[in-house]
């Protein structure tokens, strides 16, 4: 656990490094190298910067000058980045839009400078693209369900229900997560019992979603949060409902502390997205498109189901492509 | 019928369709003037909501700079069919991009498809330059700061669909509607037109003109009887009709052989185009072949001769101006060889209603001959005129001078006789008596001479009055009694006589022949015969009395010339002596001056029958001569030949060659008549000129289409047609016309002495 820690500090720390110093870098770039943009929502995300560190890595591989301009959740902060790499005149853009509607006119505005756009994660709700990089949702969370399903019949639970408490199911991925997880619990003849959504993302709401479940479904035995920066609000009802124990805890996504909470058994196991990989990828279908290369129009990368039987084995595969942390 | 039953129905279905055609038109345009402002006003309206709408959601979008949510926002809004374009102007983004705008929106595609918009395309910028309507609204944030624009281009394509489908509809409610009238009317018209008209045309064609008692079967009880009375009527029409077109083709079969057998040239003159239709006959008739003469006016106006021009063409200019009713002009037309012909030209014109002549439609007759038989008549009539004036003048003269030493011979002879103191021997007495006989009957014959050349110059003035036969037989037995006692020839009167018997003559010419009669039976009778006085009235109005002898009779071939002057009817020198050869000559001329006529039958050995016939006062039909005396002479001298003909043809008993001359004589007669007495009436300025020249037309036409007729056909009705036409026509004009000109002449006289003789 401790070494887990410092781990992942030591990684946080080099991330900032490596961002730092590649900022100053591309500020001053003036050669005649193509050069690439990277348009993220908000590089303070940890998800987001360890994208950025696979993208810059990869790109410098492949010898691109490369930039990252941050929109900091702000739409007219990420407009005047696209109009910037456009008058730019950058050879691409790789994007992770503030969401997938902004996307759109990211990818219009582009289109009609001739400039090529990957789309790393989020998605769009239109517009051309070279190709678009995603994890693979529904084959995550069907993984997942296989973890939780395995979990519950070990310790004889395979009668008890599986309560649901989601991120919008408007959302393609939510929908796909839901799909895969289910499927898993299906095969395994687990019932459910009953899903919520949520709106606010707050703690509170996942506190108020989690106790209304174990409320009311006395057999419930497990819980599942399709996203992982809350779970503290489930950890919390579970206690308050007297049922610590006696309900399992599993997440899509995960937070660094999980590397210590999945040995200890208090999550049964999180699915883990490849933001680093995702990064490289990104570059690698601009680079073959700019290299007038076939490319993949749509690729899904999987998600890591990490439970207590894997976590040590797939620890390299977490810190590279999950946490981009180079050895 | 099938055929056209067919048409029928084709002229039913285009005229329903034609029909419900029309009426959806008219409906789709009043369609079109009703519906198009509503639709523009819909649209107007929608467009100015939607617009409303627009700009306040594309507010909270633009300020977010989601520029994808407000275009969703534009596509959502662009599913309103109308819209051609619906264009956002986002200076707040353009501002962040650091361009001068930013323009977004969908248009519309070649198929209607709403498309994102693209400046840069020039068709997609033209198309809102082509707005039906364009409305447009500016974006104003909570604090007044001008956001942007949003646009909307409204098409006139639902207008225009509208109108399609409204089009559409009307179409398809115009096949429909005439389908379903089609089909109506075809059973309605089935039962109730076109199943009794098949019945019609069926009954029609199987027994044409003969009336049906059957009723059509497969209609109606009230149908059938309507129908069956149709039919019968029709058949009475389709017969009557028959019987009026084999009329009308024995009319233009006859009116063929008219024109035919006159011989008469046929011209047809368009007075719109002086055009002329000349028959091939009209052409022969001046020796021309058909393909020789055209047809316009001048082939006839430069054949005619100069001399007669200007009088022509007043003719056909009084008849085009309708002073006349029908056109007849005598004219000469150059023929081929260029010899000329005499053409009687006679025509009537047709008139519009303004009383202009459209067309003028008449005949040639070649009256050449009949021409120069005119003049041959004129001029031998002239000549025996002239001849017989002479001798009759001379015959005057020489009575006189005749009768002055005979008188004095017979006067002193008989002084010879009776001179008591110079009695004369036996032998000398004898002598004495041989001269006063032969003076006597000298004197007789001078006598007769002069009576007969009275008659002949016409000197001779008849007294007609109502007469009773009786007196004048009466008074004649009594005056012939010492002709017959010497040789005791006895007279029966066997006539008795009757209250009706009243001749309309004169009494002492009729007298004068009945005693040359008795006398002649006396003469000419043995010693001991007798004569016998027979009357009685014919059946064509007359009186004949006959006298009949018992004496040597006359020879057959002696027949011809019993009426001829000088001619004895025996070579008996005893009986020849005592006639002149003059009586029956005498008798006869008095006798056909007073309308009458004379005649004998006869035979050798037996005795003679001489009788006249005189026209009872009752009789109509004759005309005595005395009374068409208008005292001019040339016209008497006509009316006096004319009568003799018309007494002659109204006599009926002459032979059909006989007749035919007659009527022929009688045309000619009147021709030359008419001819002087218009030349007479020119000369003394008649006023009345105009209309005796259309009674002579009349009588002449009808003259001459009965001596036609006659010539084709001797048919005894065309006489009693001729003779009512003179007794009624004829003497009528003279009677009441021509005695008005003798009065006018004679009361302007000096200038009808100078009318010329004959125009010709």
């Amino acid at each position: 656990m401790w070494v887990l820690h410092r781990l992942l500090i030591s990684a946080f720390l080099a991330a900032f490094c490596i961002l730092s110093a590649h900022t100053s870098m591309a500020q001053d770039t003036t050669s005649n190298k193509p050069s690439l943009v990277y348009l993220v929502s908000d590089l303070r995300i940890p998800f987001w910067d360890i994208m950025w560190r696979g993208i810059k890595s990869r790109a410098e591989q492949l010898g691109y000058e490369v930039k990252v301009h941050s929109a900091d959740n702000d739409a007219k902060l990420e407009l005047q980045h696209t109009g910037q790499a456009i008058r730019d005149k950058v050879s691409g853009i790789i994007v992770s839009p503030t969401n997938s509607s902004a996307a759109v006119t990211i990818l219009k505005l582009a289109k009609s400078a001739g400039i090529p756009v990957v789309i790393s994660d989020i998605g769009t709700d239109g517009g051309d693209y070279v190709s678009y990089i995603s994890s693979d949702n529904e084959g995550g969370a069907y993984a997942l369900g296989k973890v939780l399903a395995a979990q519950m019949q070990k310790v004889g639970w395979n009668d008890g229900r599986v309560g649901v408490i989601s991120i919008p199911q408007m959302r393609a991925n939510g929908k796909a997560r839901t799909a895969g997880f289910m499927r898993a619990l299906d095969e395994a003849g687990i019932k459910g019992a009953g899903l919520r959504q949520q709106v606010t993302f707050s703690y509170q709401e996942t506190y108020d979603f989690a106790k209304e479940l174990i409320a009311a479904n006395p057999d419930l035995r497990a819980l599942w949060l399709q996203g992982s920066d809350r779970y503290q609000g489930a950890l919390d009802a579970i206690r308050d409902s007297g049922k610590t124990g006696e309900i399992l805890l599993i997440t899509f996504d995960a937070e660094p502390e999980f590397l210590d909470m999945i040995p200890q058994g208090i999550l049964v196991g999180a699915g883990m997205q490849q933001p680093y990989l995702m990064g490289e990828r990104a570059v690698d279908a601009m680079d073959q498109h700019l290299n007038h290369q076939q490319v993949v129009k749509n690729q899904k990368l999987p998600v890591l189901a990490i439970s207590t039987d894997n976590i040590a084995q797939e620890l390299p595969t977490i810190r590279r492509n999950v946490l981009g942390l180079s050895d | 019928m099938q055929g056209k039953g067919l048409s029928i129905y084709k002229f039913i279905v285009t005229t329903i369709f034609a029909v419900v055609l029309s009426v959806m038109a008219a409906d789709v345009a009043l369609l079109y003037v009703t519906v198009k402002d509503k639709i523009i006003a819909d649209t107007q309206e929608q467009a100015l909501s939607s617009l409303a709408s627009l700009r306040d959601n594309i507010l909270g979008f633009m300020e977010a700079y989601s520029i994808n949510e407000y275009e969703k926002l534009v596509a959502n809004e662009m599913g309103e069919e109308s819209y051609a374009a619906i264009i956002v102007e986002d200076y707040h983004v353009a501002q962040v991009l650091g361009i001068d705008v930013y323009t977004s929106g969908r248009v519309r595609d070649k198929a209607w498809r709403s498309i994102e918009f693209d400046r840069k395309n020039p068709s997609h910028t033209s198309s809102l330059n082509r707005c039906f309507i364009k409305n447009a609204t500016e974006i104003v944030s909570f604090t007044g700061e001008v956001m942007g624009k949003v646009t909307i281009c409204s098409s006139d394509r639902l207008f225009t669909k509208e109108l399609q489908k409204s089009v559409i509809n009307q179409a398809i409610t115009t096949v429909l509607t005439s389908l379903l009238l089609i089909a109506a009317l075809y059973f309605a018209l089935k039962r109730t037109l076109l199943t009794p008209l098949a019945g019609i045309s069926d009954e029609l064609l199987t027994s044409p003109g003969t009336v049906s008692t059957t009723e059509p079967p497969s209609l109606f009880g009230y149908q059938a009887r309507e129908i069956s009375t149709l039919i019968n009527s029709i058949k009475i029409y389709q017969r009557e009709l028959n019987e009026q077109q084999e009329e009308l083709r024995n009319e233009r079969n006859r009116f063929d052989l008219a024109v035919q057998g006159s011989q008469d040239g046929l011209w047809d003159w368009d007075t719109s185009t002086d055009t002329v239709y000349f028959s091939s006959q009209w052409k022969s008739m001046l020796g021309y072949e058909n393909y020789e003469v055209g047809n316009g006016l001048e082939e006839w106006s430069s054949r005619v001769h100069p001399d007669d021009m200007e009088e022509t063409l007043q003719k056909i200019d009084d008849h085009l101006k309708g002073k006349t009713d029908i056109y007849e002009s005598r004219h000469r037309l150059k023929c081929k060889d260029g010899s000329w012909k005499w053409i009687l030209d006679r025509g009537k014109a047709l008139f519009d209603e303004n009383g202009n002549p459209v067309r003028v439609v008449g005949f040639h007759t070649d009256i050449t001959p009949q021409v120069r038989h005119e003049k041959e008549i004129s001029k031998a009539r002239q000549a025996a005129e002239k001849a017989n004036q002479a001798k009759s003048e001379f015959l005057a003269a020489m009575s006189h001078e005749l009768r002055t030493p005979l008188n004095a011979i017979l006067g002193f002879s008989q002084l010879m006789q009776y001179d008591a103191d110079h009695p004369l021997s036996e032998k000398q007495n004898e002598h004495v008596q041989n001269i006063i006989t032969g003076g006597e009957h000298l004197l007789a014959l001078v006598n007769e001479i002069l009576d007969l050349a009275r008659i002949e110059a016409d000197h001779t003035s008849l007294v007609i009055e109502d007469v009773s036969i009786d007196a004048i037989i009466q008074d004649a037995v009594s005056l012939a009694q010492p002709l017959t006692k010497k040789r005791r020839i006895s007279i029966e009167n066997r006539y008795k006589p009757q209250a009706e018997d009243i001749l309309r003559t004169d009494r002492k010419r009729a007298q004068q022949v009945l005693l040359n009669l008795l006398s002649n039976a006396a003469k000419y009778n043995r010693d001991g015969g007798t004569i016998r006085i027979h009357g009685y009235q014919t059946k064509t109005g007359f009186f004949r009395v006959a006298v009949t002898d018992t004496g040597v009779g006359i020879a057959e071939q002696d027949f011809s010339s019993v009426f001829e002057m000088f001619h004895r009817l025996h070579e008996d020198p005893h009986i020849t002596r005592q006639g002149t050869g003059i009586g029956l000559t005498v008798s006869k001329l008095l006798i056909e001056s007073m309308a009458g006529r004379i005649g004998f039958d006869s035979k050798v050995g037996v005795g003679s029958t001489f009788w006249f016939e005189l026209p009872l006062a009752s009789n109509e039909n004759a005309v005595i001569p005395n009374d068409v005396t208008t005292g001019i002479d040339d016209i008497d001298k006509d009316h006096l030949s004319i009568v003799k003909l018309m007494n002659k043809i109204s006599q009926g008993d002459f032979k059909k060659a006989e007749l035919g001359d007659a009527i022929s004589g009688l045309q000619a007669y009147t021709f030359n008549h008419f001819m002087r007495e218009e030349a007479i009436m020119e000369a003394c300025g008649f006023p009345e000129l105009e209309r005796h020249k259309n009674l002579h037309v009349q009588i002449r036409n009808q003259v001459m289409k009965l001596d036609r007729q006659w010539k084709e056909n001797q048919d005894p009705t065309i006489i009693y047609a001729l003779r009512d036409l003179l007794r009624h026509m004829w003497v009528n004009h003279v009677l009441k016309e021509d005695m008005k000109i003798a009065s006018y002449a004679q009361s302007t006289k000096g200038e009808s002495d100078e009318a010329p003789q004959d125009s010709q």
